[in-house]
């Protein structure tokens, strides 16, 4: 997406949406817990359309998501979240090992030739990275990590 | 009575103490994602079996490395290691990226060092008068206080100052998701029983400034880490750092001071003095349009400010025994720990105690100078001899720790990804990060300011015109209009002055 847009008008856009979201999500309760965040809403509708106003007067221009691949981010942030969604089914051990080596190899490819016995290379390395961060959470510091099917 | 403690610190364990405490605070805070409050947090149960003095000794060491530590991450990889260090990556990266890492680390530590004995002496110097002070701030001024943080780093967004109060009011909302602080009734919770808690200022600070770093290295792949030109030849000696740090006096002396202000105030630490002193540096510098560059002032400023904070904000802490930023939280609870409550008491019955606590922070920062310049050449081979591809899961697997450990809970950790992933996107729109998270940690302050002042103000036709009563309210609000309408007056001086060279050139030609 290398085009050149208005990022006042986009950003005013979804100022206004977020200020929608939060004036809907306004409950009736009282005065003394909602008089701050209905201020704030308030603000933050004038902030956004004011945005708007300068998209249409005094616009600033540019590209949105024109660093390098889109593909790549956006399989990292796939795989981010499908490692946090199997903490708890898996454990974090065995999760951090799995999704760990995944990002490391897809990552790697736009440098490497990504091959078997790299693979072979990098898993000890990432084995050896979780273990040292589990033991010092689980033992030393005492931080129950999530255990799954596994451990 | 200074001198018989001074000699009573003198004992190889509590220099020892000393050491080992300011590595771990400097390994912690170097590790994006990981900051003071969770370096003290989690090093808080080995000082139970410790002595008071021991045990305050270490947190303070804890703290003092961790504050300086997270500039190694902002020079070397563009994330502040903590909050406090901010705006340290403004500068310090784009140094980094010329050659200067190494420089950059030298400067950070010196000004670091500087910034730790200089908040030590005005804690011993100006204590009384400062704790005064802070008894004058009521309510309102609380709130004008958090306000005036947020147009400050709104003027600090670069390009629009508009897009960067909309960020910061994202922030603030964000941060009355969950439990009202006066009401105790839940806002925003969107139908889902795990907002309830709403959103841990940590857990979201650690989504906004680190997932995103994550996705621009992943997105840039090749280019992520090598655009960093790394010259190891570059390196400056210690001496002529320590030279270039104190050829600045003026910005040193007046980060200091701003550091110190700012750290009295209860609430407002490192995280907003960074800040606070970069954006004053770069107003008082001759080439204000270089900054964002590699300034060595920006850097200086930043540095010396956030390590002022760590001794300045134990003055509401010591005397009040209101936390002056959120690692005092963990320290407050060790003292009480241990029987000692804040006060008069602490500086009369316990004095060896807390005159031995507050110079061993002065300790600590000279430690920081062995440990930085020799644990730092350490951290930056580590961080750069890593490939790219192993770095991103790394962090990720440091921070997905890091958020769990905060409070034991899965959901903090989709909180955080998922908060991340939308500071991502913001980033595109020219929505930067910091005055999201600015607006998360102001807001509670601004709220109870708020609610607290409009209930005082019942007497009043419009109870929030009670906002504007106090003369030091005045003072705040005539900062606040000054610091809103600054870029826009600098344009207009920059434009008047080009015009009137303009002018002279004609009439010359």
């Amino acid at each position: 997406m290398n085009r050149e847009i208005n990022t006042d008008i986009a950003g005013g856009v979804i100022g206004l949406t977020l200020t929608a979201i939060f004036f809907f999500s306004l409950e009736d309760i009282s005065r003394l817990s909602i008089m701050f965040p209905e201020a704030i809403i308030t603000i933050l509708g004038i902030i956004s359309a004011s945005l708007v106003i300068k998209g249409f007067v005094a616009p600033s221009r540019g590209q949105i998501f024109n660093v390098g691949s889109n593909t790549r981010w956006l399989v990292t942030a796939l795989l981010f979240f499908l490692w946090v969604f199997f903490i708890p089914v898996i454990g974090f051990f065995v999760s951090a090992v799995v999704f760990m080596t995944t990002i490391v190899g897809y990552l790697a490819q736009s440098r490497i030739k990504v091959t078997l016995r790299r693979f072979l290379t990098w898993l000890p390395v990432i084995v050896a990275e979780v273990t040292f961060f589990y033991l010092i959470f689980t033992k030393i510091l005492h931080v129950p990590l999530p255990r799954g099917f596994f451990f | 009575m200074l001198f018989e403690t001074f000699t009573l610190l003198l004992d190889p364990v509590i220099i020892l103490t000393v050491f080992i405490g300011v590595s771990a605070g400097l390994f912690v805070g170097a590790m994006p994602g990981l900051t003071a409050t969770m370096a003290l947090a989690v090093l808080l149960p080995f000082t139970f079996t410790l002595p008071p003095l021991h045990g305050l000794v270490a947190l303070g060491a804890v703290y003092m490395g961790a504050i300086y530590g997270g500039s190694f991450a902002a020079i070397l990889v563009n994330t502040p290691g903590t909050p406090s260090s901010i705006a340290t990556a403004f500068e310090g990266y784009p140094m980094a990226k010329q050659g200067r890492a190494l420089e950059a680390i030298g400067l950070a530590t010196v000004s670091s060092a500087v910034g730790g004995l200089a908040g030590v002496f005005f804690l011993l110097i100006l204590s009384p008068p400062l704790a005064r002070l802070s008894l004058r701030f009521g309510p309102a001024e609380y709130f004008w206080v958090a306000i005036l943080g947020l147009t400050l780093i709104a003027s600090l967004s670069e390009g629009s100052v508009i897009k960067g109060m909309m960020g910061g009011a994202l922030g603030i909302l964000i941060g009355t998701m969950g439990v009202a602080p006066i009401g105790g009734e839940t806002r925003f919770t969107f139908g889902l029983p795990v907002l309830q808690g709403g959103v841990a200022m940590i857990v979201a600070l650690i989504g906004l400034f680190v997932i995103p770093e994550l996705y621009t290295i992943a997105a840039k792949g090749k280019t992520a880490l090598t655009a960093v030109n790394v010259d190891s030849r570059a390196r400056s000696s210690l001496w002529q750092v320590t030279k270039k740090v104190f050829s600045m006096p003026g910005n040193l002396i007046r980060s200091c001071i701003i550091g110190e202000i700012i750290a009295i105030i209860p609430g407002a630490g490192g995280n907003i003095a960074n800040l606070v002193a970069y954006n004053e540096a770069k107003r008082a510098s001759k080439n204000p349009e270089k900054f964002g560059t590699g300034v060595e002032e920006g850097l200086v400023a930043t540095e010396s400010s956030n390590n002022v904070t760590v001794a300045g904000s134990m003055v509401p802490l010591l005397t009040l025994g209101i936390p002056g930023a959120p690692p005092d939280a963990v320290i407050l609870g060790v003292m009480l720990l241990h029987g000692l409550r804040p006060g008069i008491e602490l500086f009369t019955v316990n004095a060896h105690l807390t005159y031995g606590f507050i110079l061993s922070m002065g300790f600590a920062a000279i430690a920081m100078v062995p440990v930085g310049l020799l644990g730092g050449r350490l951290i930056y081979k580590v961080i750069f001899r890593t490939p790219y591809y192993f770095l991103v899961p790394t962090i990720a697997l440091a921070t997905i720790l890091g958020t769990y450990a905060l409070r034991n809970s899965h959901t903090d950790v989709i909180i955080m990804l998922l908060l991340g992933t939308l500071g991502y996107i913001f980033k595109q729109f020219d929505v930067a990060p910091a005055p999201i998270v600015l607006g998360l940690i102001l807001g509670s302050i601004a709220e109870m300011g708020y609610v607290q002042t409009v209930l005082g103000g019942q007497a009043y036709t419009y109870p929030f015109l009670r906002l504007f009563v106090n003369p030091l309210s005045h003072i705040l609000i005539g900062m606040i209009v000054f610091s809103a309408a600054w870029p826009y007056l600098s344009t207009l001086i920059r434009r008047l002055k080009n015009r009137s060279r303009n002018n002279m050139e004609g009439r010359n030609e």
